[in-house]
């Protein structure tokens, strides 16, 4: 499954613990970074690890839910059961407004015109399928990104487009 | 009228770009069908029943005469020399081919126009009154709001795939006819408790198959909190909304399942959430956008015209259009005019190549060089001096588009139908047609007076059925079309859902039916005044039930 960033393919460093995968009732997890089903948090909480943890929540969490993540992890998998389900942008997006600061993480089959989108809503990356990998280069993402010189969203500034309209005609006045 | 500054003008060709782009990817197979079709709904495209369709936006209806030749050029080069006007303030081509349609938004871009978000699961073309800015009843002009809702609401990075598509409307008069107790998010510009400006907030009105009057979520939201207020619903909205069933799928409802109060609940907690600080920003955009709605160069002139009055005692057809047709104007000496697109036994709303050079040079000649699609499928002049309405007049009857109909019997709006869409379950167009034909008498249309006919191909509602005085609504039983009648229907401020009557009819009864409701209406009003919608309210739909089903 590539890992895209910021349109370009990176190594995944963390792992991903299937939601059937024992590991996290064992005493200690194995090292290294985890990311772990959102059901197992809890316990794999409470084990020794030696590395960061990370989880993968199901898409039909709550804001309250959302919330309750905050300081527990520091990275979020957030899922896109298809490309045309576009919750997990709101998620990310709540995810930003409630303080969350580690990494955000899209997984499932995103196109390449979705990148941009993604990233303004807080995303740090995107994990896509080998099949969807196999028609759609990742260079397709990387021009995707760009292809709007900016945005009209205030308050929707990640890169690749820094400045919103708005604000650059608010610049442009004073 | 609004003018695109740099950043507009880039981001509407950078997107023209982008679709040639992904027109290229799905011919190479980057792009599978299934992902494609979501980007050319985005841009517009519609896959009907004999070929695609390009859903043109005309935000808020606003058109210059520039874009109008611009318009009758491409029904020309790339279409059969016609465009369709739609319910929603559009204009809609029903034969483009696909690889010409990055030119086709590249000639649009030419005149600041765009077919971005006109379709797809998105937040749709924002629709107003047709006489914004110029309606002696106004409150305050919503076009500056509707001008940043579009710039706001434009490739949203959170709100562009959606469970279904999202639909805005705002007015700013009082008396509403833009619609919004049946939009997904409707606004009224309301003055606050210590007069200063804002919105009522409606939410989770629509028509389709399971039509909903929308519900009040915010007596009154001062102005500068807009954008903040409508991220906090569409992200609600974005989190809740059902995905399982698309027809279950719009916020109508979620608001409905929820309740109101819990769906309120739920606004106002991620609102209070939300740190404001686009709030600020919008403010001052809402006042740069308002320097392009600045009162026009109208002369001082008296309220009364001379040359109007003699004109009009002298020449009937003329007085007619003028009595039926004219919209009193915020400025003395001036009135809006409306060009009724629904010649008799015509489509309503098709307007030629012709049609559109003729209506820009009056535009240019009486109207400041602008006008206004209105979501009954017709055109407005906002701006016509009285002196000159003559003239206007005369001129337009001789291009055939003079008609004294609006609002009356005659004014029919329809969807597609089964001529073209491809979910249709029957024709609508014929019927408007055999409807308008059996009621061509222009002074058995005045009689009869105010009275909307509205005719859907199915249970979408696109052609607003449900809101029309009587609306029709076209079904297949068995292979054989059958028409619905319902009465009582009203989009305006005192919102109804009509009444369904009864069994149907057949596409040849259709007409007959309409004509012995209106007959009994007839018979039956309390005086020239009443209404047809006002005899329908004080006796009831099944007081017209007998006279529908006489013959039958
Ligand atoms: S109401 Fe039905 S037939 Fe008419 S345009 Fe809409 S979907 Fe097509």
């Amino acid at each position: 499954m590539p890992l895209i960033r910021k349109g370009v393919t990176v190594e995944d460093e963390w792992t991903t613990l299937a939601s059937d995968d024992d590991t996290i009732f064992d005493e200690e997890l194995p090292a290294g970074d985890l990311i772990v089903p959102h059901r197992r948090l809890a316990s794999a909480r409470q084990r020794k690890h030696d590395g960061k943890l990370g989880v993968a929540i199901d898409n039909d969490l709550d804001i309250g839910a959302l919330e309750a993540l905050l300081g527990t992890v520091d990275l979020i998998s957030v899922p896109f059961p298809a490309f045309g389900d576009g919750r997990g942008f709101s998620i990310a997006k709540s995810l930003r407004n409630t303080g969350f600061t580690g990494v955000l993480r899209a997984h499932g089959p995103l196109i390449a015109d979705q990148a941009a989108f993604a990233e303004a809503c807080g995303f740090d990356e995107i994990e896509i399928p080998d099949d969807h990998a196999e028609r759609q280069p990742v260079d397709q993402y990387a021009t995707a990104r760009t292809a709007f010189p900016a945005r009209y969203q205030e308050a929707y500034d990640a890169a690749p487009q820094t400045v919103s309209i708005l604000s650059a005609r608010h610049t442009a006045r004073h | 009228m609004y003018r695109y500054d740099e950043f507009d003008e880039s981001m509407v060709r950078a997107r023209v770009a982008e679709f040639r782009g992904q027109v290229q990817r799905r011919v190479d197979g980057s792009l599978t069908e299934d992902e494609f079709k979501p980007l050319r709904l985005m841009n517009g495209l519609y896959l009907q029943l004999h070929a695609y369709m390009l859903r043109v936006a005309i935000p808020y209806g606003a058109l210059s005469s520039d874009q109008m030749r611009q318009l009758a050029m491409i029904a020309e080069r790339y279409d059969r020399g016609y465009g369709h006007l739609t319910t929603r303030q559009n204009i809609q081509y029903n034969w483009p081919k696909l690889p010409e349609v990055p030119d086709i938004l590249d000639d649009l871009a030419d005149v600041q126009m765009h077919a971005i978000q006109t379709s797809g699961n998105c937040i749709r073309n924002v629709t107003s009154d047709p006489f914004a800015g110029v309606a002696a009843d106004e409150l305050e002009d919503p076009r500056p709001t509707a001008e940043l809702i579009r710039q706001w609401s434009t490739f949203h990075p959170e709100f562009s795939f959606l469970p279904r598509k999202f639909k805005i409307a705002i007015t700013g008069s009082p008396n509403d006819r833009a619609a919004v107790y049946f939009h997904d998010i409707g606004l009224r510009m309301v003055a606050g408790p210590d007069d200063d400006a804002g919105y009522e907030v409606i939410v989770g009105g629509g028509q389709g198959r399971t039509p909903m009057i929308g519900k009040v979520v915010r007596d009154f939201l001062p102005r500068e909190e807009l954008l903040g207020y409508l991220e906090a619903i569409m992200r609600v909205y974005n989190l809740y909304g059902r995905r399982d069933n698309k027809y279950k799928a719009r916020i109508k409802i979620l608001v409905h399942e929820l309740g109101l109060e819990a769906f309120k609940d739920e606004v106002e907690a991620e609102y209070s959430r939300k740190p404001d600080a686009d709030n600020a920003l919008a403010e001052a955009e809402l006042q740069r956008i308002e320097t392009y709605f600045a009162p026009k160069d109208y002369e001082t002139r008296p309220d009364r015209s001379e040359i109007f009055e003699v004109a009009r005692h002298n020449d009937p057809a003329f007085a007619a259009w003028a009595d039926q047709n004219l919209f009193s104007h915020k400025v003395e000496g001036y009135a809006a005019a409306t060009i009724t697109i629904k010649r008799v036994g015509g489509e309503p709303g098709d307007v030629t190549a012709d049609d559109m050079r003729t209506l820009a040079d009056l535009a240019d000649r009486f109207s400041f060089g602008e006008m206004r699609v209105s979501h009954e499928q017709n055109i407005v002049f906002s701006d016509v001096r009285k002196d000159d309405l003559y003239d206007l007049w005369k001129a337009l009857a001789k291009a055939e588009l003079g008609d004294a109909n609006k609002g009356l019997i005659t004014d029919i709006i329809a969807c597609p139908g089964l001529d073209y869409c491809a979910l249709a379950t029957a024709r609508s167009i014929p019927i408007a047609q055999k409807i308008s034909t059996a009621f061509a008498d222009p002074i058995r249309q005045r009689d009869i007076g105010p009275l909307s006919i509205k005719i859907s191909g199915c249970i979408n509602a696109c052609g607003h059925h449900h809101v029309g005085h009587i609306g029709i609504l076209g079904l297949d039983k068995a292979g054989e079309e059958f028409y619905q009648i319902t009465l009582g229907g009203d989009a305006t401020e005192t919102a109804a859902l009509g009444e369904r009557a009864g069994p149907g009819f057949s596409s040849d009864e259709v007409a007959g039916a309409i004509e012995r409701v209106v007959d009994h209406y007839l018979d039956v009003r309390d005086g020239e005044d009443e209404t047809f919608l006002e005899t329908c309210r004080r006796l009831g739909p099944d007081a017209f039930k007998e006279a529908l089903y006489a013959a039958h």
